[in-house]
């Protein structure tokens, strides 16, 4: 047996969290990551280095928090605490090739399959009993709608609090402040669970960091403007689940650090390891299962990925001084949040800033906020003479994955863009 | 100079060999298992057929859904980009092509100059393509062929709920066991295949002249039902059959021009 088919086995058939291995654990994260072909590099190793050594304080009994992919983890490694986003397991899992077997453990449930394959994927992971308990967990209603729902499940599987913050629509005053209130209750709460005071200066500190993050970012995305592109954007969209993991905390800053070192060097001396003929933004989230489109899209037909929606910096920074409000503002100002205004005017600012060819809306199953806002994207997409494709799969069920059907798909869209 | 497209789709496989960008010869046969076998098949019915032989044969392009598999060619394109093209070669004039093939769908925006510029692909089912007439045609024990002269017999079709080719196929059943004449069943079901594709125009952008195309158009049926549905008149090419071919010819002759 070789060592991903025992990683497998431990995961899926001897489900003890004490039981998962060092070696299952890079495995998987190795699996994650691949193919790696540009990042195969320092910062590349640096980000798998960082998530296993995440993975591992997590799985030896760390004391960790149950996130959600937009929950404000500044506040978890301010308490000095582990945050373990749930989210990107289903991603995980994908990429492993045992996602089917998690969804199949919540279908035997009753769990609606119309449900996101995301969270039903760490509802699986629960239900088999794979996760070490959280001491409680904290989730934000933004970006999905589903959030309460699942997070409510899973409190209800380990027996721990759920601390959940609602996103209100739009920004006005009253909703900044309906959203502050509702962090600094989760930081009582806290306190209460924890029975240690929230730290100022540590807070500081993890501010500090998700404020350096933000800046990297928004940096790496200025110089991903450069063309020739230099990086494939399968790749970068990985970086949500720096993200997730690692807003507020120095691994993260020294992550986006490394990111921006390399694309830095490689615009210097004018890499050419990425073959580009036209430039797309991708909307949305990846399929992560094997096979998936993205190879197909970037390296067959040379149609790179040099924007991803998903990797939109924040504006907004962390204030120590008004911590509750900064973090409600960040919570509110992101793309996801209030009105589709807010998204179209980020794809329109993308496809001006970044000289984009065409755009991809990847429509993952389930995924009601993302997907129903399609038709307007395409509007504004045409208001810029760009072709649009809409492609619909699932980023995490690798069941309904017919690779005839989106060859077709992409290759016509790709025509459309080659005769521009 | 000679110009072939190929057409491999999942029921049928088409060649239309080009004369300096004129009509000159045409094959249809059954694709069977392999893709292949089907275009290789089709050389060999041109060099029996006498006059032009493989090798006269300047450029080939492939399309289809078995268009990468069969080997062949010097290039292949996707049918949304051939039909596009063959549709405009027969007509112009043609702005929107919905091309109903044996296992899928699709509605094309056609601009001036005879490319694809946005398109519409059906969901990953059978529902509304040829397949889908393929298993009510059986289950009624009647030929494909036969289905558009019955459908136009009824005046009004039978209400048909499921999309879904197997889900229709009992539906069919139950129907006929509770007395409804088959053409009236025939006709509910174009109205199902309309119903279904005109979703799909207005999602493109109903621009007219539309043409349909594919085996599909064939049938008197679906045309009536989707002149019905799209409030626009339906043109159908003489053989709808052989677009997707003549667009992937007329591709090859383009680009051996260019070279």
């Amino acid at each position: 047996m070789g060592l991903k088919e025992k990683a497998k086995d431990i995961l899926l058939n001897r489900p003890d969290p004490k039981k998962i291995s060092r070696g299952a654990l890079v495995t998987m994260l190795q699996t994650f990551l691949q193919p790696a072909r540009c990042f195969g590099t320092r910062s590349e190793k640096r980000f798998s280095l960082a998530a296993y050594r995440h993975g591992s304080k997590f799985f030896k009994g760390g004391r960790s928090v149950f996130t959600s992919l937009f929950t404000p983890v500044e506040i978890i490694y301010a308490f000095e605490l582990l945050p373990f986003p749930l989210e990107p397991l289903g991603a995980l899992a994908a990429s492993f090739g045992i996602s089917t077997q998690l969804l199949q453990e919540t279908e035997k449930r009753w769990l609606s399959s119309d449900f996101c394959s995301f969270h039903r994927a760490f509802l699986g992971a629960c239900t088999l009993g794979l996760l070490p308990r959280p001491l409680f967990l904290m989730a934000t209603s933004h970006a999905c709608d589903g959030t309460m729902k699942s997070f409510s499940h899973v409190a209800h599987l380990v027996s721990k609090p759920l601390f959940f913050i609602d996103v209100p629509y739009g920004d006005q005053r009253e909703a900044v402040e309906y959203a502050a209130v509702q962090v600094q209750e989760s930081v009582s709460e806290i306190e209460s669970i924890t029975g240690r005071k929230l730290r100022e200066d540590l807070l500081a500190k993890s501010f500090g960091y998700s404020n350096k993050m933000t800046a990297l970012l928004s940096k790496m995305q200025d110089a991903r403007k450069a063309s020739p592109p230099v990086v494939y954007g399968s790749e970068t969209l990985n970086l949500l689940m720096v993200w997730a993991m690692f807003a507020g905390s120095r691994v993260g800053v020294r992550i986006l650090e490394s990111y921006n070192n390399e694309i830095e060097a490689r615009l210097k001396r004018g890499f050419q390891g990425v073959a580009a003929g036209k430039r797309v933004l991708w909307l949305h989230l990846r399929p992560y299962f094997s096979g998936s489109i993205m190879s197909m899209l970037e390296e067959e037909f040379r149609a790179v990925i040099v924007a991803e929606e998903v990797n939109t910096p924040v504006e907004e920074y962390l204030d120590v001084s008004n911590p509750w409000e900064s973090i409600a503002r960040k919570l509110l100002s992101r793309i996801w949040s209030g009105s589709i205004e807010n998204r179209l005017k980020n794809i329109g600012r993308i496809i001006e800033s970044h000289g984009i060819d065409g755009v991809v809306h990847f429509s993952h199953w389930g995924c009601r906020q993302s997907n129903g806002a399609v038709r307007m994207i395409r509007d504004t997409v045409a208001g810029y003479g760009i072709p649009f494709i809409e492609l619909d799969g699932d980023c995490v069920d690798p069941r309904n994955y017919s690779e005839g059907q989106y060859r077709t798909r992409i290759e016509a869209f790709f025509e459309i863009m080659e005769r521009r | 100079m000679y110009t072939a497209g190929i057409d491999i789709g999942s029921v049928s496989t088409e060649m239309v060999i080009l004369e300096n960008a004129g009509p000159c010869r045409r094959f249809i046969i059954q694709t069977g298992i392999s893709s292949r076998t089907a275009a290789e098949r089709l050389f060999s019915l041109l060099d029996e057929d006498g006059g032009v032989e493989r090798s006269d044969i300047t450029r080939t392009v492939t399309t289809g859904y078995g268009r990468n598999a069969a080997g062949v060619g010097d290039r292949s394109v996707t049918e949304l980009s051939c039909h596009a093209r063959g549709a405009w070669a027969v007509d112009h004039a043609v702005r929107t092509v919905i091309d109903i093939g044996g296992q899928d769908s699709k509605v094309i925006s056609v601009s001036p100059d005879g490319r694809s510029r946005d398109f519409i692909m059906n969901d990953k089912c059978a529902a509304g393509t040829g397949r889908f007439l393929e298993i009510i045609a059986k289950t009624l024990e009647l030929e494909v062929a036969e289905l558009g002269a019955l459908a136009l017999q009824a005046d009004r079709g039978v209400k048909i709920s499921s999309m879904c080719a197997v889900f229709a196929e009992s539906e069919v059943v139950s129907l006929r066991a509770e007395g409804h004449p088959r053409e009236k069943i025939i006709r509910g079901i174009a109205d199902s295949i309309a119903s279904r594709i005109s979703g799909m125009v207005h999602r493109v952008g109903l621009e007219p002249p539309v043409m349909l195309t594919g085996g599909v158009a064939k049938n008197s049926g679906v045309v009536l039902a989707l002149r019905e549905t799209l409030g626009v008149d339906i043109l159908v090419p003489p053989d709808p059959e052989f677009i997707g071919a003549l667009g992937a010819a007329h591709i090859a002759a383009e680009e051996a021009l260019k070279s």
